[in-house]
């Protein structure tokens, strides 16, 4: 997952063919996630970087990928350390704890988007003090 | 402006919870994203529009134990 380093742009060999899941993907991508998303590939894990900005002007920057069983995101942007896991719905490892199955993370890549604006809006609002709303 | 954005989303998620409806088939207790990650109410998407965003599913985040406890 990003952290700044060994980021490369994902790339694919000419002729290769593309999974279902990857073309449900391009498709989710280009419909619903910000056109400055980037496909990326950190230490082995395909994913997509993208930019979220909340109703109070908090930007995040946010890395979603498919563990195998599910969608999850983490978030690079900005640095939140020190926060209790429980508080804000985050793992030590910074990604988001989106419920109680599929190791926290989500069936689709669309869900794993929207969920992921839910949470960053309600973590404007605990950075400002307030309980995690939501 | 924001603000009140966010009281209403406060809301109409915490009502929706209470109803144990996480996808509310009601427009007015629906939410959207939109591709930038803005929020938007469903009373608030014309209709026939809104086919780029993404409706929010509205479970909470962490059930008990999704979580390992602080120092496990």
């Amino acid at each position: 997952m990003p952290d700044g380093s060994q980021e490369r742009e994902e790339g694919r060999e000419a002729g290769a063919p593309r999974s279902a899941r990857t073309l449900r993907e391009r498709a989710c991508l280009e419909l619903h996630f910000p056109a400055s998303t980037r496909p990326l590939s950190v230490d082995g894990v395909k994913g997509y970087l993208f930019p979220l900005e909340t109703e109070l002007g908090d930007r995040f920057e946010l890395f979603a990928w498919f563990d195998g069983s599910a969608y999850q995101v983490r978030v690079v942007h900005p640095a939140l350390e020190g926060l209790g896991p429980h508080a804000v719905h985050l793992f030590p490892d910074r990604r988001i704890c989106f419920g109680h199955r599929d190791g926290g993370g989500v069936a689709t890549l669309e869900e794993a988007h929207a969920r992921s604006a839910l949470w960053a809006n309600g973590m404007s609002a605990y950075l400002r003090g307030a309980r995690f709303p939501f | 402006m924001a603000e009140s954005v966010l009281d209403r989303l406060r809301e109409v998620v915490l009502d929706n919870r209470e109803r144990r409806e996480e996808r509310p088939a009601a427009r007015g207790r629906q939410v959207f994203v939109d591709p930038g990650g803005r929020i938007v109410l469903g009373d608030a998407v014309p209709e026939g529009e809104g086919h780029a965003l993404s409706e929010v599913h509205q479970a909470v985040f962490a059930a008990s134990g999704a979580i390992p406890p602080e120092g496990a």
